[in-house]
């Protein structure tokens, strides 16, 4: 039987905390970092030094989730997971849409799918995930666009405090289809940033909210002083603000958030247009295709490391070769992406340019071609950062920040 | 024209003017006391001998012909070749080559950052202390 089980990556830390004797971790394991994004949600924590993380993509399908018994036969066993909830019982994962009747279920671009039924149950299955625990009550850090934040964040909030029985308890139950009962969250509190917070957060601090220095290099001190770009590219919004000497410049922030910029509008859709031409053009009925599916495929394909046995799919009993669609879909995300957001930035006056984002494994190669002289800072780029992907940043990066936040908070009223 | 110059002329077929060949074949001569071609005759051999030095070549003008289609206009060789073996070597494809030829407009960006850089430390506690108090124990959800 299918069981996730939580990713784990190694802590990072500066090294003068690997030294220190009195080293202390600044967050427990009830700290709960969640980006509930367009495209994928995720969920981070730090459990006895190690980082755990778990990511789905954001869909779910109603099911049955019946199969035969083992003492019956092994067929109609299958590798889904699904997890019943208060509404009912959903598939979820990569490819829930083929084991279902029902059409999938997802809520992408509206700023109403914030505290929504589906934004809550990818929350719960994450925290599932990652062994999240019980008898605690959780802490959930999480962000939105910054564009939407302000009116978002309290029902966010309320929802989440509500729990199932709308009582502000605070409790949801799940139960995942490899648990024998039920788990119940306790949901605490609830903290609410604007997306990119979490990024800045990632390379100007440890997992524990030291603050790590990047020196650039070059005549420059540091590359997160003076002008810092924020470039988030998601799935569906792309997010572009600045971070002046570290403080958030509001100003930016009210234009931040571009609904059209995103993967799903700039890559996902033509692909989708084109996979739909070419099957009419060969005299066949064009696929009711979704967005998650293309999304899926080209996360397989990013994995991959955008090559080609990575681009090949079976779709309507036809196996495609999108290599070459991903690719000038790539370059021409690219392209956009130089032209209406980074060159506007450098003649802005930009210092840097700090990316987020999972649109950045598709257009980083040609980004970094274009800006040879410039400073962009991407987490391979930064020590602290390896391991961690450019689509996790927000995520991730919201445990630094929350470290970072109770020390300096600590230190001002100490 | 003597009988001599009438028999040469029907062995060998006539030359073009222009240093096109006739037929498919084309004859290079390496001048060896030329240091730069003396270089490029040690890296031809060491490509013929993996049998690799048609194909090396043939890519070479595949690319210019690309890139004439492409454009739709000829391009300046030694621009091109410089360009090239840069982008190959350095991986900065994207870096445009100037010459006096080249219009203002293609020019990157003149603008590189700020002037008013803060100290890294105090941009890092600005940062911080700029999110407030986040886990304070103050409950405003349900105002």
């Amino acid at each position: 039987m299918l069981r996730y089980k939580p990713n784990k990556v190694l802590a990072p830390l500066t090294p003068e905390a690997y030294q220190d004797t009195d080293f202390q971790w600044e967050l427990d394991e009830s700290i709960i970092a969640w980006d509930g994004g367009n495209g994928t949600s995720s969920a981070w924590r730090l459990v006895n030094g190690d980082l755990q993380y778990f990511m789905l993509p954001n869909v779910r399908v109603p099911v049955t989730g019946y199969s035969m018994n083992n003492d019956v036969t092994t067929i109609g066993l299958n590798e889904m997971v699904y997890a019943d909830v208060a509404e009912g019982r959903f598939a979820i994962g990569d490819n829930v849409w083929e084991v279902s009747k029902y059409p999938p279920e997802t809520f992408v671009n509206s700023g109403e799918r914030y505290g929504s039924q589906i934004h809550i149950f990818m929350l719960l299955c994450l925290l599932a995930a990652i062994n999240a625990p019980e008898e605690t009550p959780l802490t959930i850090v999480t962000s939105a666009p910054p564009g939407i934040v302000n009116s978002v964040a309290k029902t966010i909030k309320q929802n989440l405090r509500q729990g199932e029985a709308n009582d502000k308890s605070g409790v949801w139950t799940i139960r995942m289809s490899y648990d024998k009962k039920p788990r119940a969250f306790v949901i605490g509190k609830v903290v609410v940033v604007p997306e990119g917070v979490g990024a800045f957060s990632a390379y100007a601090f440890d997992a524990n909210g030291d603050d790590v220095l990047l020196p650039s290099g070059e005549d420059r001190d540091d590359l997160l002083t003076g002008n810092v770009h924020i470039h988030d590219a998601g799935h569906g919004t792309y997010d572009t603000y600045v971070v002046r000497n570290g403080k958030l410049d509001p100003e930016s922030m009210a234009l931040a958030t571009d609904r059209d910029a995103g993967v799903l509008r700039q890559m996902i859709e033509p692909i989708m247009d084109y996979i739909r031409d070419q099957f009419n053009r060969a005299g066949e009925t064009a696929p009711n295709l979704r967005p998650v599916q293309v999304d899926g495929w080209l996360r397989a394909w990013s994995s991959g490391g955008l090559r080609p046995r990575y681009a090949r799919v079976k779709l309507h009993g036809r196996v495609l070769d999108l290599q070459p669609i991903f690719e000038l879909s790539s370059k021409r995300y690219g392209r956009f992406v130089i032209e209406e957001k980074l060159e506007p930035s450098f003649r802005q006056g930009a210092d840097t340019i700090l990316l987020a984002g999972g649109g950045w494994m598709f257009t980083l190669p040609e980004v970094l071609k274009a800006y040879p002289n410039k400073q962009i800072l991407h987490p391979d780029k930064v020590e602290h950062l390896k391991g961690i992907p450019l689509w996790e940043l927000n995520a991730y990066g919201a445990l630094p920040m929350s470290a970072s936040n109770k020390k300096v908070n600590r230190k001002v009223t100490g | 024209m003597t009988v001599q110059e009438r028999k040469r002329r029907r062995r060998r077929p006539q030359k073009p003017p222009n240093g096109q060949a006739n037929s498919g074949t084309y004859l290079l001569v390496f001048d060896l006391s030329d240091d730069a071609q003396a270089r490029a005759w040690e890296v031809a051999q060491e490509l013929a001998a993996q049998r690799r030095l048609k194909h090396v070549l043939v890519a070479l003008l595949l690319a210019i012909h690309t890139v004439q289609t492409q454009t739709g206009k000829a391009i300046d060789m030694l621009q091109f070749m410089a360009s090239f073996i840069t982008g190959l070597v350095s991986g900065r494809g994207g870096y445009v080559s100037i010459t006096d030829a080249t219009d203002p407009e293609e020019l990157p960006t003149m603008f590189a950052g700020t002037a008013d850089h803060d100290d890294p430390l105090a941009t890092r506690e600005n940062f911080a202390v700029g999110m407030g108090d986040l886990f304070s124990d103050e409950d405003d959800v349900w105002d």
